[in-house]
């Protein structure tokens, strides 16, 4: 058995370098955080011998002046990611993706991509262990990613040596304890207190922790102890866990002659949904959503989805609901191919204990959100919250919670109040001052003359950022047709709207 | 809007100040100058709980011609809680007992209200605001007048809680508790729609109940510019960030300083509100200067007076004093001259004061605690007879119009030193049991913005996260020398924010802005207020964080503005020292000191001192005073009392140091600018050094009475009057031309009186320190072993770090034991050696985190029977922690328990002992050993662990382990550059021990590096600083390159390089002065 470990320092760096190979000559580094509180998180080694660290701010780092910056980008660094995955799979089928951006690279000291592949097997086909290190090292330096390999008969072992070891390292059974050796105690990801006693201890590295009595060490620092043991002995388990490609419900029947008829088409359909719900069967899944496309003559694809108020696993039911889908909007061309894909999810448990009530169909409304997120964007969807403001209109969108519906009652109040309809957006108008007091409003193209007026009613704040608000507003009764208005002046563009009517 | 329509004028009578803590954004002295501005003749600063700002509102609206009105704001429980927002709003404003705004009418009012505010202050048991009840406040109303308030008063929250009915019914309490004639109904207008709508109820309360409305504007800022600080404060005192505050924050700017103008317009529809403020105003009859403060009387037998006691009392000091010294002229002239005190003290009538610091001392002296007057009562004959200095002034010929003069019209000021630590809390508690509670509490303390903490407040408040302010805050720099580069604005920058952002340029602007706004209320060091009767009723009392101090609301500059005495017991670490030696050596040695007896003549002692061998020595330790004391050369014990003084601000600005150091080392002639003055200034060679000369001079060459002199000193220090300074010179020349002192002689003279008047320092003061300094150098060369254990036991004091004191105690030959759990006690003590000598052992109190508790613990257990395994230790020391057991068996504490174990050894165990195996384990357990699987440390990491765990260790010094590799780098020991010629290029390399950037040197840092042999200074010029900042600021180990400078036996190297030096990682400490 062999595992081959990659590590791929300075990843966030690698990936935009990918993408910008004119950069590659220059010192750059790439920032993390809003401004003016960036922080360096990966650089390369012209940057390294400017004196660049990890954790600076972007002004300190900028001293130079030499330095090209980029911001840090997740999507980069996937995609990167998936460049070396495809690489490490041409080498193995089973390959585990140790640290990447999605654990934030394991919170290790600096942004390196990790990743651990079976390497048993694989002789026929890469020869050595070594030569199978060498090559797998070849082609990710020809995709621009720079890397140590390290094979080991351990996981954990070829994951150590290559992160310590730069290049290709090939260890077998006998000499991997030798090798690990001399790694400094660092290597090991411990507990800091745990860290702290064996440095107290004198232990400086892996071998003289190696060479501890088990039985001592556990006694004292526990089964941490133990582990940390094994690894510097290179001979603690790691289940690999290969990464699985993404599971996809999909069919495609090409038809010799275009068809006409839906019942035809019905006797198609059945079978693929067959195959569809077995396959999602087999992985303890019901279907959620079936999409059919109809490939047509002449005329652009015409496709239609059934969604099902529960993930179900009945073929009758999908059928019955394509079909009714299908009458109500049938194709208008002969059917040249069909594809039917599903979206697969947990089957609904309808009642979760035997006191508990139904719910309420759930994942439908979490479906109806989902659409209407698409559709408006995800920042407006859900239910309006007051904020904690002086800035009384202000509020944000919170997670949409309907209530059970008359239970709550809005808390007495000693005082009547009138409502005030807010404008959104405020209206502008257009206002003429007698003495201190608005007299005279402009708005929706009515002259209003203004009875009563109180104010000005003074607002601000937000004054430490961008979100710097000043208002005055005043309540006003129109005689003429009878109203009360909340006219609104914001002073830094110098303009007044009409904020809202009152009841 | 008609002018015709405004009133005549609007007195604010709400305001809040920055002593509201971080409840107001402007100073008292600010809002005064803006109600200056405004044309109000009159200002009312009502602080929330309590009278803090009320002395600075006097002070600076007498200066401005206003009159000030004092008051406060009280919270009381029984009203309800303060407004809050509706139900539905959401906001994080926490439920807060509504506040009563009480202004005084008269002295009673003013009595009431501090006695009011002590009376809740001291029911809480910690140090916080304070509740008081209606009953109490219903107690002491008489002389006070109420205001409904605004936001924050029981009206605007009654309205809230009930409407109409319930507003009526809290006036009516309020009428009911204040008297009819002194409630008032406040209105506020700050443009907020529910506050309109309670002014209009509170309008047509008023006009049901019949009661004034009033119209403020509950100020809490001077300018609306300040709205941002208060924003700010309002962040910081609910502990949260601008973002996350919401609605506790100003709803707009409008709560600023308004005028007769502004305010006319508000409240245009009320004009008889605005003209009442007026009327009030003029209602308010209570001045700060009346507020009825009197020293305490001294209790005194039947058929005394206090001056007669006094006069006894003195007498029989004199006997005692001046009875054993032989000469019979110092007796008649002691004699003279107390008479001549005692007849100015009954004159002014401060014999009651003097009474009470001798019975301050009396106690010290019947309870074995050291005392000694400083500062300027060494002046006094009476003093030295009373025993409350230790200084002659009659056969040092001091003058004691210093002290005391009719014409300065100020209160003598008496300054006593005392063992810090538990002594002067014996001496303190004293005085509170002596006067009471509430006759006498510690002056405050205020606590001001500084630098780095309102840097890091104000990141908070922005939101900055901790990483960030760290950084920076660390950067900001407190050195005591400012350069062109040492702006708040420079530091950003060093610490990596862009200044061109607009949040981080908002962030370097609040935090300037902040600078200097009061934080909270500290104690002050050891002043003390002690009042006739009740000292409650001059100001309020709360109490301190400490357990059993109180402390009063005003700081020492305050107590001082408004006339209050206070007695300063100042713990002096010194002393202590001096006091532990005292009983460790008789212990020890078999011998006794008295610290009064100790020979001045001893000429050893001197030798050190010339050699500059004073680590640890009191005054004359700091890196100039070694630099100077080889070139002053002292041989006696004046030459000390001129050291004391010489390194100080006064002379080296006034220049007067060269020439006496030139004079004294015979390169310059002794001239003196006047025949007349040879009597005065012959004991410092020509050159004026102490305020007392400058005295005598004006007295000598111009016929000025002492009084007179000191008028004239104080004059030019303060630089207040330029005309009262302009008739003194005149004054003084008058004189000088009368004893036909010529033109170039009278230049040269008030050169000299006016370019040291403010820094001079008193000779009695310098004879008072330099006795202690004289008595800690006797016993450092005479006791090495107990001076150097009482100075360990006293940290932190002084100039260097243990670290320092124990490897200058080594190299004078002492031997210095590690800490043993076998035999160490809580304090470092001394052992005898075999060859009769004396070592030194550590004591626990340096093993970090050892609680005193646990050292007790241990103590007690190792004396019933020593400790056979560390295991037993653990068993039988329970509350020894796994962590301290850890610690000491790193610092090498527990070798001594099992023979022929080291550290690592002890470590290995310590992680076993006190865990049992479980049963199925035991077998395995029985196993061990003793001796543990790991290798023995390292000297440098046993150095390291030393360093980490103790802050000192007993072995080789850090740059002994690296001396060969240093030889090849040519880097010569600290012990070898006496051998070297001036100017010659040398490196020196060490431990930094101190750093200094001393006011008076330009921006030239001093840095103090040690390696085995020795100290070794170095001078580093501001443009090298610039270049090498952090090194300099915050390196542990630096090799310093430079030219040798060997002037007059003073060696220092001037850097030219620098560079870091990575030798060890010991966390070492250096004594850095700013």
């Amino acid at each position: 058995m062999g595992y081959a470990a990659i590590y791929i320092p300075e990843f966030p760096s690698l990936a935009w370098l990918r993408l910008e190979p004119s950069a590659r000559p220059r010192a750059i580094a790439v920032v993390e955080g809003s401004a003016p509180l960036e922080r360096i998180v990966s650089f390369n080694r012209a940057s390294k011998e400017l004196g660049l660290e990890h954790g600076m701010s972007k002004v300190q780092a900028d001293t130079s002046g030499q330095i090209l910056f980029h911001a840090r980008s997740i999507a980069e660094e996937e995609a990167a990611l998936d460049v070396v995955f495809e690489v490490a799979e041409r080498f193995s089928p089973r390959v585990q993706i140790i640290a990447s951006s999605v654990n934030q690279y394991a919170r290790s000291k600096q942004p390196a991509a990790v990743l651990l592949l079976d390497q048993t097997g694989t002789e026929k086909l890469f020869g050595s262990a070594r030569s199978f290190a060498e090559k797998l090292r070849k082609a990710l330096h020809e995709l621009d990613f720079p890397s140590n390999v390290a094979v080991a008969p351990n996981a954990e072992g070829s994951l150590l040596l290559a992160r310590s070891y730069s290049g290709v390292t090939r260890v077998n059974q006998r000499d991997v304890q030798a090798k690990l050796a001399p790694l400094s105690l660092s290597m090991l990801r411990c507990e800091d207190t745990t860290l702290a006693t064996l440095t107290r201890w004198g232990i400086r590295n892996l071998g003289e922790l190696a060479a501890l009595p088990e039985t001592a060490l556990v006694s004292r620092i526990g089964q941490q102890g133990r582990r940390l043991q094994r690894l510097a002995l290179g001979v603690e388990d790691h289940l690999l866990v290969p990464e699985e490609p993404a599971f996809i419900l999909s069919d495609h029947v090409l038809l010799d002659t275009p068809l006409e008829s839906l019942e035809s088409l019905l006797f198609i359909l059945s079978p693929m949904i067959d195959k569809l719900l077995k396959q999602a069967i087999n992985h303890a899944y019901a279907l959620r959503s079936v999409t059919i496309t109809l490939e047509l003559e002449k005329r652009t694809p015409h496709q239609l989805e059934v969604r099902p108020a529960v993930p179900v696993q009945s073929k009758d039911l999908l059928l019955k609901l394509l079909n009714l889908k299908l009458q109500a909007d049938p194709p208008q061309a002969g059917i040249l191919a069909v594809t039917l894909s599903a979206e697969p999810a947990v089957p609904q448990v309808s009642q979760r204990g035997l006191f508990q009530a139904q719910f309420p169909e759930p994942d439908k409304l979490d479906l109806l959100l989902a659409r209407l997120k698409s559709i408006v964007g995800e920042a407006n969807v859900g239910s309006p919250v007051l904020c904690n403001s002086h800035r009384d209109d202000e509020f944000r969108m919170g997670p949409f919670q309907p209530t059970a519906g008359g239970t709550e009652r809005p808390p007495k109040s000693k005082t009547v109040r009138s409502a005030l309809r807010r404008f959104r957006p405020l209206q502008p108008a257009k206002v003429v001052f007698r003495g201190a007091a608005p007299s005279l409003l402009f708005w929706n193209g009515s002259r209003l003359e203004l009875g009563d007026v109180t104010g000005p009613w003074q607002s601000s704040g937000y004054w430490w950022d961008g979100r710097q608000w000043e208002a005055d507003e005043w309540d006003a009764i129109v005689a003429q047709p009878p109203q009360a208005l909340r006219l609104r002046y914001e002073p830094k563009p110098g303009s007044w709207y009409v904020a809202g009517q009152y009841d | 809007m008609l002018r015709g329509n405004m009133t005549e004028g609007y007195v604010e009578l709400h305001s809040r100040s920055a002593f509201s803590f971080l409840e107001g954004a402007s100073m008292p002295e600010a809002m005064a100058q803006q109600a200056a501005n405004l044309n109000m003749p009159a200002l009312g600063i009502l602080d929330r709980d309590g009278l803090y700002g009320a002395p600075r509102l006097y002070m600076s609206a007498k200066k401005l011609g206003l009159r000030s009105h004092i008051g406060a704001e009280i919270s009381v429980a029984e009203l309800g809680s303060q407004v809050l927002p509706e139900l539905w709003q959401p906001h994080t404003i926490l439920d807060r007992p509504v506040r009563l705004s009480l202004l005084c009418e008269s002295q009673t009012g003013y009595r009431n209200l501090s006695q009011l505010i002590t009376g809740y202050k001291l029911q809480q048991k910690t140090k916080g605001e304070g509740i008081a009840s209606l009953r109490s406040v219903r107690e002491r109303a008489e002389g006070l007048v109420c205001m409904t308030g605004g936001d924050e008063g029981p009206l605007a929250a009654a309205l809230a809680r009930g409407g109409m009915e319930e507003g009526r019914r809290v006036v009516e309490c309020l009428v009911q508790t204040f008297g009819r004639g002194n409630v008032y109904v406040e209105l506020q207008r700050h443009r907020i729609r529910e506050q309109e709508a309670r002014n209009q109820a509170a309008i047509a309360l008023a006009r049901e109940l019949h009661l004034p409305l009033l119209a403020t504007n509950g100020a809490n800022m001077a300018t609306s510019l300040e709205r941002e600080v208060l924003d700010v404060l309002t962040s910081i005192r609910h502990r949260t960030s601008l973002d996350e505050a919401g609605m506790l924050l100003q709803q707009n700017a409008n709560r600023h300083m308004r005028g007769a103008d502004e305010m006319g317009s508000l409240f245009r529809d009320l004009p008889s509100a605005v003209a009442e403020t007026v009327e009030l105003s003029l209602r308010l009859q209570f001045v700060m200067k009346d507020m009825g403060y009197q020293f305490p009387l001294y209790p005194i037998p039947e058929g005394e007076t206090m001056d007669t006691f006094l006069h006894k009392r003195t007498m029989e000091g004199v006997a005692n004093r001046y009875g054993c010294k032989a000469s019979a002229k110092l007796r008649r002239k002691a004699d003279k001259q107390v008479e001549k005190e005692l007849t100015l003290i009954a004159k002014l009538g401060l014999a009651g004061y003097f009474l009470i610091v001798w019975d301050i001392v009396e106690f010290c002296r019947k309870n074995g605690i050291l005392v000694q007057g400083r500062g300027s009562a060494a002046n006094s004959a009476v003093c030295y007879s009373l025993g409350i200095t230790a200084v002659d002034p009659v056969g040092m010929e001091l003058l004691f119009e210093r002290f005391l003069s009719e014409v300065r019209g100020e209160w003598p000021d008496i300054d006593l030193d005392l063992p810090s630590g538990d002594d002067r809390e014996k001496a303190i508690q004293y005085v509170y049991t002596r006067y009471g509670q509430l006759g006498a509490a510690m002056c405050a303390n205020v606590i001001t913005y500084r630098g780095r903490s309102a840097a890091r407040e104000v990141g908070k408040s922005l939101g900055f996260d901790e990483d960030t302010l760290t950084r920076l805050t660390r950067l900001v720099g407190s050195w005591e020398w400012k350069g062109p580069t040492d702006t708040m604005k420079n530091q950003f920058q060093t610490a990596g924010f862009d200044l061109a952002h607009p949040r981080i340029a908002k962030y370097l602007e609040l935090s300037i802005r902040m600078l200097d706004l009061p934080r909270h209320l500290g104690q002050h060091s050891g002043g003390m207020i002690i009042a006739q009767g009740q000292l409650a009723s001059v100001v309020p009392i709360e109490p301190a964080s400490m357990p059993g101090r109180n402390v009063i609301q005003w700081d020492k500059e305050d107590c001082s503005d408004m006339g209050l005495i206070k007695v300063d017991l100042l713990g002096l670490g010194m002393m202590a020292v001096l006091k532990d030696c005292v009983e460790l050596i008789p212990l020890h040695y078999g011998k006794k000191v008295d610290i009064a007896q100790i020979p001045h003549d001893d000429a050893k002692v001197y030798k050190t001192l010339r050699e500059a061998d004073t680590v640890g020595l009191f005054q004359v330790e700091s890196r100039a005073q070694m630099a100077s004391l080889p070139r002053n050369n002292p041989d006696k014990f004046y030459d000390l009392v001129v050291q004391v003084a010489i390194i100080r601000p006064g002379p080296i600005v006034g220049q007067m140091m060269n020439p006496y150091m030139e004079r004294r080392q015979g390169r310059q002639e002794i001239r003196y600018p006047h025949p007349l003055l040879e009597p005065v200034l012959y004991r410092t060679l020509g050159v004026p050094l102490f305020q007392e000369q400058l005295l005598r001079i004006a007295m000598v060459i111009a016929n000025f009475t002492g009084g007179e002199a000191e008028e004239l000193r104080r004059a030019l220090g303060s630089r207040r009057s330029a005309d009262k300074m302009r008739a003194l010179e005149l004054k003084l020349r008058n004189g000088m031309d009368q004893n036909g002192v010529s033109p170039s002689a009278q230049e040269e003279i008030i050169k000299a009186i006016s370019s040291f008047a403010l820094y001079g320092f008193p000779e009695s003061h310098a004879a008072s320190f330099a006795l202690i300094a004289y008595a800690s150098a006797w016993l450092k060369f005479h006791y090495l072993a107990a001076f150097t254990a009482a100075i360990l036991n006293n940290q932190p004091m002084g100039f260097y770090s243990p670290a320092v004191l124990v490897k200058d105690a080594q190299r004078h030959g002492l031997r210095v034991k590690p800490v043993d759990v076998l035999r160490s006690n809580w304090s470092c003590t001394l052992e005898k050696e075999a060859n009769g000598t004396f070592s030194l052992r550590l004591g626990l109190c340096y093993v970090r985190g050892l609680r005193q508790g646990s050292a007790a613990e241990l103590e007690a257990a190792r004396e019933m029977r020593p400790f056979a395994s560390i295991e037993e230790l653990a068993r039988r020391v329970p509350s020894l922690t796994r962590a301290d057991l850890t610690t000491l068996a790193e610092i090498g504490a527990l070798n001594s328990i099992c023979e022929g174990i080291h550290r690592r050894d002890a470590l290995w165990q310590v992680e076993r002992a006190g865990r049992r195996p479980g049963a199925l384990l035991a077998a395995l357990d029985r196993d061990e050993e003793v001796v543990s699987p790991l290798r023995p440390m390292e000297p440098q990491e046993r150095m390291v662990a030393d360093y980490a765990s103790t802050g000192v260790t007993v072995g080789r010094h850090p740059m002994a382990h690296y001396r060969q590799q240093l030889r090849t780098m040519r880097v010569v020991r600290a012990g070898d550059l006496p051998l070297l010629r001036h100017g010659v290029k040398a490196r020196i390399a060490g431990c930094v021990i101190a750093r200094q950037r001393p006011g008076t040197a330009h921006g030239f840092i001093f840095l103090s590096i040690e390696d085995e042999t020795g100290i070794a200074n170095a001078i580093v010029d501001p443009e090298l600083y610039e270049r090498y900042r952090s090194l300099v600021t915050y390196s542990k180990f630096l090799l310093i390159e430079g030219s040798l400078q060997n002037v007059d036996k003073v060696i220092h190297i001037r850097a030219r390089h620098i560079e870091e030096l990575s030798v060890t990682a010991a966390p070492v400490q250096s004594h850095d002065f700013h």
